[in-house]
């Protein structure tokens, strides 16, 4: 990752003509915010001096405690690729302070942070995470909003030979590259509409702030192509959903810690006893990690999707699973995740419950190469198979009741989240829902 | 010249289908209509035709909007029509050469000869860019193969004609371009 400091953010600026910054931070819910300066104001934000109102933010304060202020981190520096005309636009991630020069807790890229250093003091360097993102491209109807109907069966086929949603990822894919971002693969994926982009692993923090570029940057160029780009975990019933795989690895002294040749499966105790925290913890996260109603709709069998708690090297589908290759590229992907979540909490969750098992070494059960999704209750029951929640309000439960997860996330977080998710599920489980209007309108 | 292929998104389908038929008839190839934002980016990705000819107020974001894509990743022109004699015309497009701005009703000759004008200036316009290019490749190629000349007659004491004539037998030698041969030399004596 380039490192820059105060004074190459500012030649940077002049050089390539940047009007605008815009500086960027997280709600609790993952939705990114920005306060957006011109160039003459950046040597004010580069001194911390930014200042925003933080009662009007998601999960972040009441009124009477709202100043807050913003840090840019100066590694962050991008610029824009588009709009090169009216002004290039760059960004800046922003860690959110008190007024007092402390971080402030409701801040979910502290959380990471925090994290990270819990990895630190364990002796590991860095956590490595590669996020593998699906999406949707939709096309919008006569008044410009969003449908659900994907342009592969909008009959475009017969006039041209070219697909409008390969032409839109191509572009996704130039203007990340553009802006730095290493990008592995990019795909159509099983869905019609459906589309994929992996990126190259970097470390966790790198990671979370380029996921929400990414979603940024796929929904610019999604609409500069005439059509809607979207995250939601399944927004068709039927079809494959969208998921965001994360691919973890935790390296010490240099070396990717979770590798060890002398494993019948090239694994190290280390690797194990992180797929034991993780495998102890995801029921009690998962909240974290598919955050709305919706995120569940996903979690079902028969589309790929992750529903019982068992990992497998060779398995298709597991919650857990182990990639083939060895050495520097030893990984454990995750593979609930979808890409609705808050990436700060969902990957300070997932790094916490995996420093967990090492730290109190945790043994994972064996791994499970049989297809559970042919077991019986009894059998999953015997091989102490156990699933994910199974509906946002289980999933609130689960996180509710573990003290764990309250001490990853901090008081603050925790109650927050779970207050707003609360309202979420309670808003959800009062509205009459199409289903309900179909199947018992007439027959009652 | 070779056809050049149109999108046509005044608005309604009749207008459309009115201005199709008028560029067809004057050699024009109009590829697909649009009546509104979203559809006409969608085809404009799809078809990448060499103009747009487009209604400022085009539903459902306004036909600039439309325009600034269009001038910004296409490579394609854009002709706006209008109903307002003095609109706000961003800079950006105001001067730039691939743009163009008519005033509602469509004189027909006007939009033809307008859009004439755009395909000449654009092809000549693009042969000057490839000779610009053309040349600089050019000049920056003779800068390095004079750095290796002096380097070549500085440290094997060789007189001029002789350094050249050294590079340009290497270069038929290896099969290689002299300006390669000169980055190598340079790039050796650098060490």
């Amino acid at each position: 990752m380039i490192k820059y400091d105060k004074e190459d953010i500012i030649r940077l600026v002049k050089e390539q003509e940047v009007k605008f910054i815009r500086l960027q931070f997280t709600d609790i819910l993952g939705i990114l915010k920005n306060v957006a300066i011109t160039s003459e104001q950046l040597e004010k934000a580069l001194d911390n001096k930014c200042m925003f109102d933080g009662s009007s933010i998601e999960g972040f304060v009441r009124i009477e405690e709202s100043d807050m202020y913003l840090r840019p981190d100066t590694n962050s520096f991008v610029v824009f690729p588009w709009r090169p005309q009216n002004g290039k636009v760059a960004r800046l991630i922003c860690d959110v302070y008190n007024p007092n020069g402390t971080p402030f807790e409701g801040d979910p890229r502290y959380a990471l942070k925090r994290a990270l250093k819990m990895a630190e003091e364990m002796g590991f360097d860095a956590f490595n995470v590669g996020p593998e993102c699906e999406f949707f491209l939709f096309l919008t109807d006569n008044d410009g909003n969003p449908t659900t109907k994907t342009h592969d069966n909008g009959g475009y086929f017969d006039l041209g030979p070219v697909d409008l949603g390969e032409n839109a990822r191509r572009d996704m894919c130039l203007a990340l590259e553009e802006m730095g971002f290493e990008i592995e693969a990019s795909h159509h994926e099983v869905a019609p509409g459906q589309h994929e982009i992996d990126f190259k692993y970097t470390d966790a923090l790198t990671a979370a702030d380029n996921i929400l570029t990414f979603k940024l940057v796929v929904k610019t160029i999604a609409q500069r192509h005439g059509l809607h780009a979207t995250f939601m975990p399944k927004p068709i019933f039927g079809i494959s959903g969208s998921g965001m795989h994360v691919n973890s690895s935790l390296t010490k002294d240099g070396k990717n810690a979770f590798y060890d040749k002398n494993d019948p499966l090239e694994l190290s105790q280390d690797a194990y006893y992180f797929i034991g925290g993780i495998i102890k913890h995801i029921k009690y996260i998962t909240a974290l990690t598919n955050p709305n109603v919706n995120s569940y709709k996903r979690l079902v069998s028969g589309y790929e999707a992750p529903v019982y708690i068992a990992w497998s090297n060779s398995n298709r589908s597991p919650l857990l699973r182990i990639p083939a290759t060895r050495g520097a590229s030893t990984r454990v992907e995750v593979r609930s995740p979808d890409p609705s979540c808050n990436p700060y909490l969902a990957l300070a969750a997932i790094l916490s419950a995996g420093l967990d098992g090492i730290k109190n070494k945790i043994s994972p059960p064996s791994a499970m190469d049989k297809n559970i999704y042919e077991m019986t209750e009894e059998e999953r029951a015997e091989n102490g198979i156990d699933s994910l929640p199974g509906s946002l309000e289980e999933a609130i439960a689960l996180l509710k009741s573990s003290p764990y997860v309250k001490t990853i996330l901090g008081d603050h977080i925790f109650n927050k989240y779970i207050e707003a998710k609360t309202t979420e599920w309670e808003d959800y489980k009062t509205k009459v829902t199409q289903w309900e209007v179909d199947q018992y309108l007439t027959k009652y | 010249m070779d056809t050049a292929r149109v999108i046509v998104a005044i608005g309604t389908e009749a207008a459309n289908a009115k201005v199709k038929s008028f560029l067809a008839e004057n050699g024009y190839l109009v590829v697909d209509t649009a009546e509104e934002c979203n559809e006409c980016l969608r085809k404009l990705s799809l078809y990448r035709p060499d103009f747009l000819v487009l209604d400022s107020s085009l539903p459902k974001l306004g036909g600039y909007e439309v325009a600034k894509v269009a001038l910004e990743d296409g490579s394609c022109d854009v002709i706006m029509i209008s109903s307002k004699a003095q609109e706000e015309i961003g800079f950006e497009m105001r001067d730039s050469s691939r743009f163009s701005f008519l005033i509602k009703p469509i004189n027909k000759m006007l939009l033809i000869n307008t859009l004439e004008l755009m395909k000449r200036s654009g092809k000549r316009i693009k042969e000057l860019e490839q000779e610009v290019e053309h040349l600089k490749s050019a000049i920056d190629s003779r800068k390095e193969v004079d750095k290796a000349k002096h380097l070549l007659m500085q440290h094997l004491n060789m007189g001029e004609a002789e350094a050249f004539k050294r590079i340009q037998k290497q270069s038929m030698d290896k099969g290689i371009s002299m300006k390669e041969i000169a980055k190598a030399i340079i790039l050796a004596y650098d060490i």
